[in-house]
């Protein structure tokens, strides 16, 4: 049992540490986590089109709706992830950042009701699913690498919730990377399989953030 | 704590006092409403106050404090109650074995490791760690912090903290003397 005089003792010591250490310098939470992204954003790219190679019609796919369709979904779902990331890193920012989630969901669901192609929920082959959602979640490892790491640096008072938003930003990177190379161009199938890949990175972040990101 | 980043630690040193005072009242009102004994108040108060202290460089500047700090302290409130009522039956656990552990041993001589042994348990886990790397296994606080991976301010805190509660275990009040010790 501890007495208030032993807590004075100890924020004495405290204090005086504090004196003598030099504040350590670095980059803020925000521009760490933006920076994190990027550059895994970029390599999960580079990733995706040297293992699966670069098609030779890349510049006309990279035009045409069906990529832009797959890449913006999830760029947006991104965009509201790293909002998440960012507050679950933060403490005393309003919880609720579910918010930002709102702009992908609906450009998904515009172009899930947009969608008349008629192409299958299984892909143009049958190997087309497992292929699909390994790779996307192979392709987000290294941003989930990243965001956790970033979150280490930051203060994350849930670490459960900081884990989740890590992994769903980290899927959803995965994911615009792996629409570089993504054959299967049907919005029910972009719907089903991006969204199950997301859900797996997403939950794989939950259970490392738990263990990982209490202090 | 603006105060604090520009160099001046004597406002550092009211701040802490400060909050120590609030939360004292708080985790004494919390712990007993949660029907728990008060006794743990100051122990969960310092460790609040070290999370705090080891998190104070990544607080951003731009953005208020108190709710910073709020959510901080909440965080490491609920963090320590539940280890709490986790560690209560762990340590519950370790007094079982070790009373086995003792009837069993066969040679009378050997009294130093179940001795020390006995009086580790005391420690909490994570001073418990901390105070075996340094004494028993002989490294520096600089290992010792890097494999705990926490800063060395924070590994001498807990050493001081777990050598205090080493001397109240080897010097115990009335009523807490062992048996069998010549």
């Amino acid at each position: 049992m501890r007495s208030a005089q032993d807590t004075s003792a100890l924020i004495r010591s405290l204090a005086h540490e504090a004196a003598e250490e030099e504040p350590s310098q670095g980059l803020r939470f925000n521009r760490l986590l933006m920076l994190a992204a990027g550059f895994s954003l970029l390599l999960s790219i580079a990733l995706a089109l040297g293992v699966f190679g670069i098609r030779p019609n890349l510049p006309a796919v990279l035009a045409g709706a069906p990529f832009l369709f797959k890449f913006a979904t999830m760029l947006l779902l991104a965009a509201g992830g790293l909002a998440l990331v960012r507050r679950a890193g933060e403490p005393g920012t309003s919880s609720s950042g579910w918010m930002m989630l709102i702009p992908g969901f609906l450009v998904l669901a515009m172009g899930l009701a947009l969608d008349s192609s008629g192409f299958p929920l299984l892909g143009r082959h049958g190997g087309a699913v497992p292929s699909c959602v390994g790779a996307i979640v192979l392709l987000s490892l290294p941003a989930l690498a990243a965001g956790l790491g970033v979150l280490k640096r930051g203060v994350p008072v849930q670490p459960l919730r900081a884990g989740l938003a890590a992994g769903f930003l980290a899927g959803t990177i995965g994911g615009a990377a792996y629409a570089f190379v993504c054959t299967n161009d049907g919005a029910i199938f972009v719907a089903a399989w991006y969204g199950l890949s997301v859900l797996l990175v997403a939950l794989f972040g939950a259970v490392i953030g738990r263990r990982i990101l209490v202090w | 704590m603006r105060a604090t980043r520009s160099g001046n630690t004597g406002a550092y040193e009211a701040l802490l006092e400060d909050i120590g005072r609030t939360l004292r009242v708080l985790v004494g009102r919390k712990l007993s409403r949660l029907g728990m004994g008060t006794d743990q108040t100051e122990d969960i108060v310092q460790e609040a106050l070290l999370g705090l202290h080891m998190m104070r460089d990544r607080w951003d500047d731009s953005r208020p404090f108190l709710p910073w700090l709020h959510a901080i302290v909440r965080y490491k409130i609920g963090d320590a109650m539940r280890k709490r009522s986790r560690e209560a039956r762990h340590r519950c656990d370790v007094t079982l074995d070790e009373l086995s552990d003792v009837i069993a041993a066969p040679d009378p001589g050997d009294r130093h490791m179940p001795d020390m042994d006995r009086a580790l348990a005391a420690l909490s886990s994570g001073q418990r760690d901390v105070v075996s790397s340094l004494a028993i296994e002989g490294q520096s606080v600089r290992e010792t912090a890097e494999r705990l991976k926490t800063s060395e301010g924070a590994v001498r805190v807990t050493l001081y903290r777990a050598l205090q509660r080493l001397t109240a275990f080897a010097d115990p009040g009335p009523g807490y003397a062992r048996k069998g010790k010549s």
